[in-house]
């Protein structure tokens, strides 16, 4: 459990948090400059807050009233970054070894040998970490900092940098740290669907407030968190179970309604979320008919918010769907709440994301 | 010499029927042009030991006309062999005269011995102590640490010490303990200061110094004379260099030089 | 191949130049660091400060060295209580060389370690290295580059000191005649130009080892971390 209560003044506002995060794994949501980066920091002892208190199970890490101040490498927090941040001058081997070599084997809580294994970077031990590609790199700086034996992972937006397909990758292995290691984690990210990966625990922060704190779902209901949701393209997520195959696309049921998916070959009866970006559902007014979108689902909207120039229209499927619509087609197809829509979803415009465990 | 010197019957100003008002113009012009150009510039290398003395006798704001360039022997006849442009070389060492002489970079009519000195045994003011320059003298017990003075390889004022010293048969006790400086200036201050308990240096220096006292004088028997040759550069010797030359044998000037603390060597003009 | 007193002058320039490294290399990575690493009140001025012995003449240092540390200097007192003669000493020859190559040692020690990311320093805090511990095995390490070239900065300059030297130290044949000097004596001798040669040739091929020895250690520090 980790209690964090924080204030320090920054350039263009004061970062002020007061949270309590019991959950194995908090990520930390916000746009950019709100001062997710500053809050690790101060967290993780690299940068002194101007007054707080800050206690990870029971031990206090920092405290203004009592005059605590443990210097970083005394707070046992792992830190992996966005940029790796793996020393240039030593091997990968090395690297790994940096943090655990100056271990006493009894805080040692893993062995090089697991991890290696865990994050399969075996073959890259000999290596220097000019020579690795970008996943490469985030792995070994995740193991680097596994293997100091810390009692929280510090997470920076650690895969912000790699493109879509190597996310994927590396998710299982975070995926991993949490369950299997038992590490808690505090991540921040951008990017919802990421953060859905791995909890669905998050704190919202803006400008350096906390906005709202809680299971995702609750908190983006939010009229105020909403607008942040979009600002890096809003995805809906949509908890779904496989009802059967087919050719070329899978057949799930979400509530009561039935979608086709892209092709999974996962058995029946899988539960899984998929995906859908905002900008890619299409309302109608009547059910259409003559089209190749395999996905018509029928739903009442709620809620019609302004964020910006764009309009973002919440529509009830028997699950919180949100759709992106220039006001133009708002007036002209007199979307308000209570009316009764159709929201259109290609196949391929479904995502298909993690399995609900 | 000014247009004051010109005779009378040659000055502008002398009245005269109109005709011979203008060939007394044309005379004017040529004596002029003959004239000694006492107004012409000079630049003068000179030791540096001398620059106390010349400076008085040539002050830079009422003579602007005077260069004078100071610095060690050795360096001023290497720049003049190199063509540097000077007019008048003033050295502290007869060496480096005939270094130049040999390589004829000066006009040895017109070299002279100019000045003369002596080198006295220095201590810090109030400082001093007890010396008879005698062989037998236990001349390392004098004084504690080094002696300093001009390096005996190369400064003369160390070449001439080191002979003083040798021929007192004081230089095997005194070989390991000097502090031998790149010009004999530097090894004043280091008595100044008391960084060094002793020292030679010349007898125009501690005259200069109001830190140090003369501990005593040592007769220019015991080292080959002292002496500054003077000449004129050879590819710049005309008739107003040699007036500058003739000047320093001035009596304004060997007044100058005797209050410095400078030996007069040739007679005066 | 070279006379005995040569090797003598050569051997004594050396030992100066070398000695004279291990003190200001030392001192440059200190002060080079704090400038590089922290703000504070009065920066500017000891940024100065330091660079005074490169716009001084040299032969200004040589004074102030006298005045700081002569027999009757301000710190001369301390010296005698330690036994420690610096004045007309080889010692003090290493002090008058340490003095005038510290700025440019420092200026290069200095851009060495702000080209190190400060937040590689920060995880390894994160691992558990203490602030010393992060200095040496990763601010240190970066910087090597950087510091070979101000140990080669310092070594030349050393080698070729004269001015301060020579005013706070003398030219003491065996003590503190190093190679500038013993040149400026021979050519203050009728005669003494072919020996004088003969030592700056001495003179150039010392620098020249130097350049290219520190040249290849700073390549092969460099190797290990080339940047993406």
């Amino acid at each position: 459990m980790l209690t964090l209560c924080l204030r320090r003044r920054l350039s263009h506002f004061d970062l002020n948090i007061n949270v309590v995060c019991r959950e194995p794994v908090t990520a930390i949501y916000g746009p950019s400059g709100a001062g997710k980066t500053t809050l690790l920091n101060l967290v993780s002892g690299l940068t002194r807050p101007d007054s707080g208190h800050v206690e990870l199970d029971g031990d206090v890490l920092y405290s203004t009233a009592e005059g605590t101040d443990r210097p970083p490498e005394a707070r046992r927090l792992g830190f992996v970054f966005q940029d790796d941040l793996l020393f240039p001058h030593l091997s990968v081997e090395a690297n790994l070894r940096y943090g655990y070599q100056r271990l006493t084997p009894a805080e040692r809580r893993f062995d090089p040998g697991q991890i290696v294994e865990l994050l399969e970077i075996g073959p890259l031990l000999g290596r220097w970490p000019q020579h690795l590609s970008g996943g490469e790199r985030q792995r070994v700086a995740l193991g680097r900092a596994l293997l100091s034996s810390p009692r929280m992972l510090l997470m920076d937006e650690p895969l912000a940098s790699l493109d879509q397909g190597l996310k994927s990758r590396i998710i299982p292995y975070l995926r991993h740290v949490r369950s299997d290691l038992g590490i808690p984690i505090l991540y921040v990210s951008h990017s919802v669907a990421e953060i859905l990966e791995l909890t669905r625990q998050v704190l919202v922060l803006r400008e350096g407030e906390v906005l709202a704190h809680g299971d995702f779902f609750d908190v983006a209901r939010d009229p105020e968190v909403l607008p942040l949701l979009d600002e890096y393209g809003l995805e809906n997520v949509l908890p779904v179970e496989i009802v059967g195959g087919g050719e070329g696309a899978c057949t799930a049921r979400c509530g009561e309604q039935i979608l086709r998916i892209p092709a999974c070959h996962r058995p029946a009866g899988t539960r899984l979320f998929v995906g859908v970006r905002a900008d890619d559902v299409i309302l109608a007014r009547q059910s259409p008919e003559g089209l190749s979108v395999r996905n018509t689902l029928r739903g009442t909207v709620t809620e019609v918010a302004a964020v910006g120039a764009t309009r973002l229209v919440t529509v009830d499927i028997g699950h919180r769907l949100v759709v992106k619509v220039t006001p133009e087609a708002v007036a002209e197809l007199g979307l308000a709440p209570g009316l009764q829509v159709w929201c259109l979803i290609k196949t391929h415009s479904l995502r298909l994301g993690p399995e609900i465990d | 010499m000014t247009l004051a010197d010109v005779p009378p019957n040659l000055s502008p100003m002398s009245r005269s029927r109109p005709r011979r008002h203008r060939a007394a113009g044309w005379i004017l012009l040529l004596a002029l042009a003959n004239l000694p150009a006492r107004a012409e510039p000079v630049t003068i290398f000179a030791a540096a030991s001398l620059g106390g003395a010349l400076s008085e006798l040539w002050p830079p704001h009422r003579h602007p006309d005077v260069s004078l360039s100071f610095a060690g022997s050795s360096m001023l006849a290497r720049q003049i062999d190199a063509g540097a442009p000077a007019d008048l070389f003033l050295s502290a060492s007869q060496d480096w005269m005939d270094y130049l002489q040999a390589r004829g970079r000066i006009d040895m009519t017109s070299r002279i011995d100019l000045l003369g000195n002596r080198l006295v045994i220095i201590a810090p003011q109030g400082e001093g102590f007890e010396l008879t320059l005698q062989p037998d003298t236990d001349i390392g017990a004098a004084f504690d640490g080094r002696l300093a003075l001009g390096d005996p390889d190369h400064v003369p004022a160390g070449i001439y010490a080191r002979q003083a010293l040798q021929a007192l048969g004081w230089w095997p006790a005194l070989a390991d303990r000097l502090a031998p400086a790149s010009d004999v200036r530097a090894a004043l201050v280091w008595v100044e200061r008391g960084e060094c308990a002793a020292g030679i240096v010349y007898a125009t220096d501690a005259a200069a110094s109001r830190n140090v006292e003369v501990v005593t004088t040592i007769p220019d028997s015991l080292h080959a004379p002292i002496r500054y040759p003077a000449a004129l550069v050879s590819r710049r010797s005309t008739a107003s260099t040699r007036r500058w030359l003739d000047t320093l044998r001035s009596a304004a000037a060997r007044a100058v030089f005797r209050r410095h603390g400078f030996t007069l060597l040739t007679a005066s003009e | 191949m070279l006379s005995p007193q040569e090797w003598d002058v050569l051997g004594l320039s050396l030992r100066v130049a070398l000695a004279s490294v291990g003190l200001s290399l030392p001192a440059a990575i200190a002060m080079g660091w704090l400038l590089a690493r922290r703000e504070f009140r009065g920066k500017l001025l000891l940024d100065g400060l330091c660079h005074l012995p490169l716009v001084l003449p040299p032969v200004v240092t040589g004074y102030v060295l006298l005045l700081a540390f002569g027999r009757r200097g301000w710190f001369g007192p301390v010296l005698d209580a330690l036994g420690v003669t610096l004045a007309f000493d080889w010692k003090g020859a290493v002090l008058a060389s340490a003095v005038v190559a510290f700025p440019l040692a420092l200026r290069a020690v200095r851009l060495a370690i702000e080209e190190v990311d400060p937040r590689l320093e920060g995880v390894a805090r994160t691992l558990g290295a203490g602030p010393w511990r992060v200095f040496f095995t990763v601010t240190l390490r970066l910087a090597a580059p950087g510091l070979w070239v101000g140990a080669l900065l310092a070594f030349a300059r050393s080698l070729g000191e004269f001015g301060a030297t020579i005013t706070f130290v003398a030219n003491i044949a065996g003590q503190t005649r190093t190679i500038p000097a013993a040149i400026y004596t021979f050519l203050n001798q009728p005669g003494g130009e072919d020996a004088a040669l003969r030592l700056v040739w001495i003179s150039v091929a010392v620098s020249l080892a130097a350049l290219l020895g520190s040249e290849w250690a700073a390549r092969r520090a460099r190797g290990r971390q080339e940047m993406r």
